[in-house]
């Protein structure tokens, strides 16, 4: 009877104590190896990193935030152990990002040499680098929230500049504007290719991408429709039906912007179509800027001409974010 | 020697013992006899410690029971063995251990506990039963028990409430004559609370009538049954009226 | 009016004494070791194994509620993964404690009512005492001692229990594969969900069989009194573990 009481209450009792230090083990992702390595990392702000969140090399977990802790000089120390067996990078640089839509964050271990081509996260390294005493530099990216309240914005901005334009055609600027024309009608052109074969690419991927391709191959096709009324009244000499036309030329145009915030809209849902269709208006972009004397003008409207380039400089920013590290800003799944 | 001293008890406002004053002398076994309901057992409860009295105390030996500290009380207990009205026994023990649990409180070797064991259920003429539950029992049984897990302790003092309430008249004949056995071997003295008269007259050396929370009439077996005191005839004669 | 409200003042702030006296009490049996100890196992025993199977099995059927409600809310809003974070941060931090807690007011809470409350009017507790015995030490800290160990031993393993089961549901009956759950589960773990949970049980069990105790050893009058013992136990463990569990939210969630 005794040793019966023992017996049982030793076998449930040792059960459940291996079932909470086992779990609490296993669901904290704790790594059972040997030594660990444990580094510092210096940021100006962590962002949402918190105590406890991976550390991953390329993708693949290697280690866990320790701790983080403020530090002299403005600066956030972050400890972050390595597990034993991973070689970090040589030259290691840290770099915050979040990891979904959640509130998960998890810091990135990348070489100095292979930074992502963005302006602030290199200026932010930098400035961590100079810092020494052996710290690992760390910069944080915004997180996804902040990126979708920029493409919006520049969305709005567009439809503005849009409307503005019929406010802005004149006869002095005609002749600019068939010589700006041609090139957009170029960068349009292209632009339409780079959909088709991109929708040629990704058919097989899925209705979202195709959705996504589809609204931008209207948008460009509207925006080529336009110019090509334009080009074709200037060609003429038609002055008159310029004027005729602009009003119906910049309702194309609106109509144009309203598709590329569709565009935005469905990129939300994608975020690889996303990715794609920015790079590609990036380039459009791209040349609407080395000829920023051209559009300024056909534009007599100074404030149309700094809206237009403001706006310019701000898709370009995000672009850039965008293209340096699409992996990092969309490695997360959405629903 | 034990004594109540004016002792005074009583419950939600009810006096129970109403300054009850008894002496009871060494080797002799008192009978407290009384209606029912009228504060006997509550008499032999303050004994032990078991109530605390309103008033008065019962002084055992020169020491005022309610006055002692939780150390003294337990050695007071070891001198006294309480045999209850239904016998309390441990339902979840077996007989050897209901007998055995006293002495587990004394330094004893579990071979000087099983001799104690032993020889008090030889005593009470339960040889053999150690084994069995109290449910397997008899009420005669468990009331002999009862008096074998008391007289273990070879106390000095032993106190029985009710020990034949509810037994039929031969196994009464036979705890009677338990307790005059155990008097005789023990030299115990010893205090029981009956309304069986011919229980008290077997026992008692002398016989306290309780009444209305007094001693109504203290005496030899002799002396109380010449007595002239109505209340104490009637109740020995058991008359309704 | 007046008089009969200070009356029940004044009778309540005596519950409280009277609580605080056995409190104490109990503090003083805890020497009393020789005593308690080897009577604490079969507590233990009682109150731990023997009620394994109650809890084990409302944790099952929780589990699997739990994953089926979290995919019925959370479908087409939330990714599904999150069926793993519901069950298992539920099941730790909440119902594994509070059911398993609740289910055992009733089984050992009133069990032990029951058997201090017989013991008590048919005077074994006196005959306790007269043997030299501390009820405190033999009755009441062994139940106390073997609650206040046993619940998180329970609570721990129905916990592993709930999630198991919410797991498999999700697998059966939910188009959600191990990986998702277990991603979901440990999502937002972290090491307070465990340990939370497992503080809170104690201190249920502690409650528990305090309270089995406290109003078993205060029976009075025969059966009945016992079987008002054995309700008023539940009752009021049922009660208290509930206030408990939301005091401890407030003092250690927040």
């Amino acid at each position: 009877m005794k040793r019966e009481n023992e017996f049982a209450v030793g076998v449930v009792v040792i059960a459940a104590f291996a079932v909470v230090v086992a779990g609490a083990l296993w669901l904290s992702g704790a790594h059972l190896g040997r030594t660990e390595a444990v580094y510092t990392a210096r940021f100006r702000t962590v962002g949402g990193l918190g105590v406890g969140d991976p550390v991953v090399l390329r993708g693949v977990r290697v280690g866990r935030v320790e701790a983080i802790r403020l530090a002299s000089g403005n600066w956030v120390e972050a400890d972050l152990k390595i597990y034993a067996g991973t070689q970090p990078p040589p030259r290691p640089a840290v770099i915050a990002a979040s990891a979904s839509l959640f509130g998960e964050w998890a810091a990135s271990l990348v070489a100095l040499d292979q930074l992502p081509n963005d302006p602030n996260i290199k200026q932010a390294i930098t400035e961590a680098q100079a810092a020494g005493s052996g710290k690992w530099p760390g910069a944080t990216l915004p997180d996804i929230g902040q990126l979708t309240a920029q493409a919006s914005r520049i969305a709005t901005d567009i439809a503005t500049v849009s409307s503005r334009i019929q406010t802005a055609f004149d006869s002095e600027a005609v002749i600019e504007l068939r010589r700006s024309i041609k090139d957009f009608g170029q960068v349009a052109d292209k632009l339409v290719r780079v959909t088709n074969d991109q929708a040629d690419v990704l058919g097989s991927v899925g209705s979202n991408l195709r959705q996504g391709s589809d609204v931008l191959a209207k948008a460009a096709t509207n925006f080529q429709t336009t110019l090509g009324r334009v080009d074709s009244a200037t060609n003429q000499g038609q002055l008159a039906t310029i004027l005729n036309n602009s009003s119906a030329t910049s309702a194309n145009l609106k109509s144009a912007s309203q598709d590329f915030r569709d565009l935005l809209d469905a990129a939300h849902k994608n975020q690889e179509s996303l990715v794609r269709v920015l790079v590609s208006a990036d380039s459009v972009m791209s040349r609407i800027s080395n000829r920023s004397g051209t559009l300024g003008l056909l534009v007599s409207d100074s404030t149309l001409y700094r809206e237009t380039t403001l706006t310019m400089i701000q898709l370009r920013q995000l672009l850039s974010d965008i293209q340096a590290n699409p992996r990092k800003y969309f490695s997360f799944s959405v629903f | 020697m034990i004594e109540f001293q004016d002792l005074r008890k009583a419950f939600d406002g009810r006096p129970v013992l109403d300054g009850f004053t008894l002496r009871v002398q060494d080797g002799e076994t008192t009978v407290i006899i009384g209606y029912s309901g009228t504060g006997k057992s509550v008499a032999l409860k303050h004994v032990v410690g078991l109530l605390q009295p309103d008033a008065g105390d019962v002084i055992v030996d020169g020491r005022a029971v309610s006055t002692l500290d939780r150390a003294a009380l337990t050695a007071l207990r070891r001198e006294i063995g309480f045999v209850f009205q239904f016998a309390a026994l441990f339902d979840s023990m077996s007989v050897f251990d209901n007998v055995a649990l006293g002495l587990r409180r004394r330094d004893l070797s579990d071979d000087e506990i099983a001799a104690r064991v032993q020889e008090a259920l030889a005593l009470v003429d339960l040889t053999g039963a150690e084994e069995r539950l109290p449910a397997e029992l008899s009420g005669g049984m468990r009331k002999r028990v009862g008096i074998a897990r008391a007289i273990a302790l070879r106390p000095r003092y032993i106190l029985y409430d009710e020990p034949t309430t509810g037994l039929d008249p031969v196994t009464s004949a036979v705890i009677d004559q338990l307790m005059v056995r155990t008097r005789e071997h023990l030299r115990v003295t010893g205090i029981v609370v009956t309304h069986d008269m011919r229980s008290a007259y077997t026992v008692g050396d002398r016989i306290a009538m309780l009444y209305e929370g007094k001693i109504r009439q203290v005496g030899t077996v002799a002396q109380i049954q010449e007595t002239e005191d109505p209340v104490v005839r009637q109740f020995i004669e058991g008359r309704p009226t | 009016m007046i008089e009969r409200l200070g009356r029940k003042t004044v009778d309540a702030i005596k519950a409280v004494g009277g609580f605080g006296h056995f409190v104490g009490d109990l503090a003083r049996a805890v020497p009393d070791v020789a005593v308690w100890g080897r009577l604490t196992l079969v507590q233990m025993r009682r109150v731990g194994v023997d009620s394994l199977p109650v809890a084990l099995f409302i944790a099952a059927f929780t589990g699997v509620v739990l994953a089926l409600q979290a995919s019925y809310t959370f479908t087409g809003t939330v990714p599904l993964y999150f069926v793993g974070t519901l069950v298992g941060k539920t099941m730790m931090l909440e119902l594994g404690p509070v059911l398993a807690g609740l289910a055992l007011a009733g089984r050992v809470g009133a069990s032990m009512a029951a058997e201090l409350g017989t013991m008590k009017v048919t005077e074994q507790v006196d005959a306790l005492e007269t043997l030299a015995y501390d009820p405190q030490s033999f009755l009441v800290l062994p139940r106390v001692l073997a609650g206040t160990t046993m619940f998180p031993v329970i609570v721990a393993l129905a916990i592993l229990t709930g999630i198991v089961t919410g797991w498999i549901a999700s697998l059966v009956l939910l188009d959600l594969s191990t990986q998702e759950f277990l991603k979901g589960l440990k999502l937002f773990y972290r090491f307070k969900d465990t340990w939370f949970g497992l503080f809170k049980s104690a201190t249920f069990g502690c409650t528990i069989t305090l309270v089995g105790c406290v109003v078993g050893l205060s029976t009075r009058g025969g059966a009945e009194g016992v079987g008002r013992s054995t309700t008023r136990a539940v009752v009021y463990s049922a009660v208290l573990l509930l206030v408990l569990d939301a005091f401890w939210a407030l003092v250690l969630l927040r």
